[in-house]
């Protein structure tokens, strides 16, 4: 007999990971299928988790109940905050992981989750049925034979797809270096109907430890105290190292520029679009010829090993050019290659063929999360594989409606709506500059937006929403005192009056007036004797206390920014609540213009709010569709995130 | 502004009679906030408060701009959700039909938080609050593609000139200040040089200037493309209505030799050197204890007030009149659109004339020599008027701005670049500066109907080499 799952997720990489451990938290019986069970949740390029946009991708990972974050915090080797000299909006966690325990404390910790079976095997096709209708996937055959039944499948195959390694003229097959592709499960997609096309990324060479001059580079050292990316984390587990900084210089661009065509890029050999964000060493060269030196991180890989990342240098010229110029580079002219860097090309599934849930729209039960859906990175892999997993649960298993993030409200939807709203010429990466309502999500407030959802999902435990509860009630209580008591010049000692200019102030100023100018911090609340006796019996560690304070002053000095980003989403927000009926036919509606209803023919938008994100839909088209749908009396209805919505909001229809 | 559409609690404004002189305009205003601002311009004749309007009941009164002081006398309705066109809050003002002060209603509505219209919003709105049935959904479908349309093709037609050259120029410098912040935010670990802020502050300043110079543009745009409104006002007996005939080509005023003949204002269109104007002969101004004609005399007093130009003629044959502006207007209020015409030169005294022409050009007004009768200078004044209207355009013709939106959206960006230059000075975190520089940089892509995508992600990619 057939095994039988309620979800089989097909690679275990960051993006199904997650939606492996979101779908068993959430109570369905889950099988996590990988080609290799000992190269779980791999780094397969930079040991490096965060940054601008990904580390607040990491943190509402967190916040919803995913693992990515706590993971971090376990194995993390150097963590800093980007950005503290810019606004609380663009900062950032950044963390260097270890990247070998990273993988062992991942497969570890998902063998311990009820309800979660992992299996090494790798998949020859998928199984559906369709009756002449939308198909609907019922399981999975391995390449031995066996079938596994399943209602729901989740891919996150990432580089693996038919992966081509390219290394100068040398091309082989491999899903990563040293490991095989997946290159039969690409025709079951195909068949399908689903359109495919081909992506390339790159990565660098990684150097031994003892052959690099470490006393004449620039250090770099972590953050002191080391943030953390959980909620909940309380403070790093490992050693701390530091990472080193070095240059390229005019001879290795000259190198790399007489050895051009040698390159597996510019010799024509490979034909797939590389993100601009993450050049090629060969690329930079080329494409910014007048820059004279170029940073080269060299990153540990991990603590146990003497395996250096070179940050900087990803590359597809042969390993004997790699050596070359890499041996000009100061503090590296000795230094020996453990393995080389290489191109690699993939495929992955035009995402406007998916719905914001991350299931297929003409497959019925079939998801797809990560670098499969054109995205690169592992942040970005696993908020998909998140979303995938809790949607897999709930649309499948429980039949009800999906659970989607909006713009406003988080990282993760600004990704998917991007994702299936706009066109993709290259790898899709998160920055903070995707987001319009950027001063609303940040890395700071991640719980306060998503952990409530992640609550109702099933994904937070008690402990866990007990602490975010009080600590919320905390923040509301406190804010609440700012805005009721004042400061009366008259009981402030004069000395401090003058000194924070209150003498003039003959009512007296509001607590958070006072708090609202740049320069004044709890300490000078403090200072003046209006530090609350709340803080007396404060329950949580003066880690959180601090957090809280930094939490409260943000939300003061900047409500006017959070006012106005909240009102513009206020006047959006019914858009983004009204259905499209999938199969609606757009050359019906009389007014629309040709350019927009082969526009929204062809990206199918599942809500108003999507249709006027598409390139070629114009507000006009939108407002007639609005028209089209009241009239017709279409099922234009609500989405059941309007309910879970914290802002609430009337309905429209 | 592009979405605004959509949501049905802001408050929209527009003129809901066309834009042709008419005896009387609507003003209609739809939103949460209609009453409101009813009450905020309109004082009534009566003692019933605004708020206290019955439904669907005509109150007289005053259209009083913060700004302008008195716009018009006129009738206000107050219509109340959902028993009004719109399903929603509903006020209309009805106003005596010069397309001037429509637009001076229209801008101080605007002041008091409504925005303008989009095509066919009113009937959306009365459609998507269930006040129209569903066989009409279609038409108005049809009503918003076509209004879409018409307006895309007005708004086209005036930017395929130099002004879509210059918007685009204004809102390139602005892409790339954005990009600049937004590569120094998002690429923290790359060697990326912090925006100067000198740099940043002159150039937004230049965009701003820029921008200040097109907003002026506006009113002269609004001339060429709708025509203005010139008065023809001086003391009884000066020939106004001889000028006012000469000019329109054909005997239409009653002329006689008696002041105070005309005791309404007469009006006729002409084509004066390729601009539509309007010519408004008005009653004589004096003092006068004759009840009818001193009404007429108050009519003549706000013709010359909402006028774009006044034409005063002063009779130089009857020296004794020529104090009689000074005690009706002030120079200050007319400095820049007035023209004096000494008229009857013909039976004058060359010492006369040289007062007279002294005495208003010492007020820096320019004055012409006229005999309507002789036809003499009738030329020189025409060109004059056209001269005072349109100027020695400042700009080329196609480089103004006529479009109601297009100023409400210049205006919008010239208020964002102000506050992202507030910003830059204070020393801001650059993603507030840049907050402000993208809501200009949206503004000025509404006007040539652009958004934004990904250009500025292009433009950090093509300028910086980022990537680890």
């Amino acid at each position: 007999m057939d095994d039988r799952y309620d979800i089989v997720v097909i690679g275990a990489g960051h993006a199904g990971c997650e939606a492996a451990y979101a779908a068993a938290r959430m109570g369905a019986q889950t099988l996590l299928l990988t080609m290799h069970l000992d190269h779980i949740a791999l780094m397969s390029c930079n040991p490096s988790i965060g940054g601008l946009a990904k580390g607040h991708l990491v943190r509402e990972i967190d916040a919803l109940g995913g693992i990515m974050g706590i993971a971090t915090d376990q194995n993390g080797i150097q963590f800093r905050m980007l950005n503290t000299s810019k606004g609380p909006a663009v900062r950032a966690p950044r963390a260097q992981v270890d990247k070998i325990r990273y993988s062992r404390w991942m497969k570890h910790f998902l063998e311990n989750v009820p309800n979660l079976d992992l299996r090494q095997g790798t998949v020859e096709k998928l199984l559906w049925r369709s009756n002449g209708q939308t198909p609907e996937i019922t399981g999975v055959v391995l390449q031995s034979g066996e079938r596994i039944a399943c209602r729901a499948v989740i891919i996150t195959t990432g580089t693996f797809l038919d992966g081509v390694i390219h290394i100068g003229d040398r091309s082989f097959p491999a899903g990563r270096a040293g490991e095989c592709a997946a290159d039969t499960l690409s025709s079951s997609l195909r068949e399908l109907g689903l359109e495919t096309g081909r992506l390339k990324t790159g990565t660098p060479a990684r150097l031994d430890r003892r052959t690099i001059q470490w006393e004449i580079l620039e250090v770099q050292h972590g953050d002191d105290p080391p943030p953390m990316f959980s909620f909940v984390s309380r403070g790093p587990l490992l050693p701390q190292l530091p990472c080193y900084l070095t240059y390229t210089n005019s001879e290795t661009h000259k190198i790399i520029l007489e050895n051009l065509q040698r390159s597996a890029l510019y010799g024509g050999f490979i034909k797939s679009i590389g993100p601009r964000y993450c050049p090629s060493i060969e690329d930079k060269c080329v494409r910014f010829a007048d820059k004279e030196r170029h940073q080269v991180f060299l990153e540990p890989e991990g603590l146990d090993t003497n395996e250096i990342y070179a940050n900087g240098i990803s590359t597809s010229l042969p390993e004997d050019v790699q050596r070359e110029f890499i041996h000009t580079i100061r503090g590296l002219e000795h230094a020996r290659i453990t393995r080389v860097g290489y191109a690699i090309e993939y495929t992955f599934v035009y995402p406007s063929q998916i719905r914001a849930s991350l299931e297929c729209k003409s497959v019925n039960g079939l998801f797809l999360a990560g670098q499969i859906n054109g995205t690169t990175g592992y942040e970005e892999a696993a908020a998909q594989g998140l979303i995938a997993g809790i949607n897999a649960v709930l649309t499948r298993i429980c039949g009800e409606e999906s659970f989607i993030l909006k713009r406003d409200e988080a990282y993760i939807g600004v990704l998917i709506d991007d994702l299936i709203t706009k066109d993709h010429t290259e790898p899709y990466r998160m920055f903070t500059s995707r987001a319009e309502f950027r001063l609303l999500l940040r890395q700071d407030n991640a719980d306060l937006r998503l952990t409530e959802y992640g609550r109702k999902l099933g994904l937070i435990d008690d402990a866990r929403y007990t602490r975010f509860s009080e600590y919320r009630a905390a923040l509301e209580k406190e804010l609440e005192r700012l805005r009721t008591s004042t400061i009366r010049p008259s009981e402030v000692p004069r000395e401090l009056a003058a000194r924070y200019k209150l003498e003039d102030l003959k009512k007296g100023i509001s607590l958070w007036q006072f708090l609202a100018r740049p320069d004044i911090t709890y300490d000078d609340l403090r200072q003046l004797g209006y530090g609350s006796s709340f803080y007396e019996d404060w329950a949580f560690d003066p880690n959180e206390l601090k957090r809280f304070e930094e939490q409260v002053e943000l939300m003061v000095k900047y409500s006017g920014y959070i006012a106005r980003q909240e009102s513009q989403v206020e006047r959006l927000r019914k858009l983004e609540n009204l259905r499209i009926p999938d199969d609606f036919d757009y050359s019906s509606v009389r007014g629309l213009r040709k350019e927009a209803v082969q526009k929204l023919s062809s990206k199918r938008p599942e809500t108003l709010g999507q249709a006027l994100r598409i390139a070629g839909v114009n507000p006009a088209d939108v407002s007639i569709l609005l028209i089209y749908f009241k009239a017709m009396r279409q099922p234009v209805r609500q989405t059941r995130n309007a309910e879970l919505t914290a802002h609430g909001d009337e309905s429209q229809g | 502004m592009n979405h605004e559409s959509f949501i049905a609690n802001d408050t929209i404004v527009a003129p809901a009679t066309g834009n042709v002189r008419a005896a009387v305009a609507i003003v209609r205003i739809s939103g949460a906030q209609a009453i409101e601002i009813c009450e905020a311009l309109f004082r009534p004749a009566g003692k019933t408060k605004v708020r206290d309007f019955l439904s669907h009941r005509f109150y007289l009164g005053e259209l009083v701009s913060p700004a302008e002081g008195v716009l018009d006398q006129c009738l206000a309705v107050v219509m109340r959700a959902p028993r009004s066109f719109t399903g929603e809050n509903m006020a209309e003002f009805h106003l005596h039909g010069s397309p001037a002060i429509v637009r001076s209603v229209v801008e101080a509505i605007m002041a008091c938080g409504a925005r303008p219209a989009q095509p066919g919003e009113f009937t959306q709105r009365a459609f998507l609050n269930g006040r129209m049935d569903l066989a009409q959904a279609e038409a108005v479908a049809d009503l918003v593609a076509a209004q879409t349309r018409l307006s895309q093709r007005i708004a086209l037609r005036q930017l395929e000139g130099g002004l879509s050259q210059v918007i685009l120029r204004l809102r390139d410098a602005l892409l790339d200040a954005a990009a600049e912040l937004e590569a120094w935010i998002d690429f923290p670990e790359e060697e990326i040089p912090p925006p100067t802020l000198e740099k940043h502050v002159a150039m937004f300043q230049r965009v701003e200037e820029e921008i200040a110079a097109l907003l002026k543009t506006y009113r002269v745009g609004l001339i060429a493309l709708e025509g203005a409104r010139v008065v023809l006002a001086g003391a009884p007996n000066a020939g106004k209505s001889s000028l006012f005939n000469a000019l329109i080509g054909r005997e239409r005023a009653i002329v006689t030799p008696h002041p105070g003949t005309t005791r309404d204002s007469i009006e006729g269109t002409i084509d004066l050197l390729g601009l539509p104007v309007t010519l408004v002969d008005t009653a004589g101004l004096r003092e006068t204890d004759d009840e009818i004609e001193a009404k007429g005399i108050e009519r003549s007093l706000r013709e010359a007030s909402q006028a774009e130009l006044v034409v005063w003629l002063v009779d130089a044959s009857a020296p004794h009149e020529r104090e009689s502006f000074a005690r009706f207007l002030a120079f200050e209020d007319y400095r820049d659109r007035l023209i004096v015409a000494l008229n009857k030169v013909d039976v004058s005294t060359p010492q006369i004339l040289a007062e007279l022409e002294q005495r208003f050009r010492k007020e820096g007004i320019p004055v012409v020599r006229l005999s309507c009768t002789q036809r003499i200078g009738l030329e020189t004044l025409e060109e004059l008027i056209r001269e005072r209207l349109i100027g020695t355009l400042s700009a080329p013709e196609e480089m103004c701005i006529t479009n109601q939106r297009h100023a409400e959206c210049l205006r919008m960006a010239a208020e964002a670049i102000g506050r992202a230059i507030t910003e830059l000075r204070r020393g801001a975190p650059p993603e507030f500066v840049s907050l402000e520089v993208q809501e200009a940089i949206g503004e000025l892509g509404a006007i040539v109907g652009l958004g934004t995508n990904d250009e500025i992600l292009d433009r950090i990619f093509s300028r910086f080499c980022i990537g680890k």
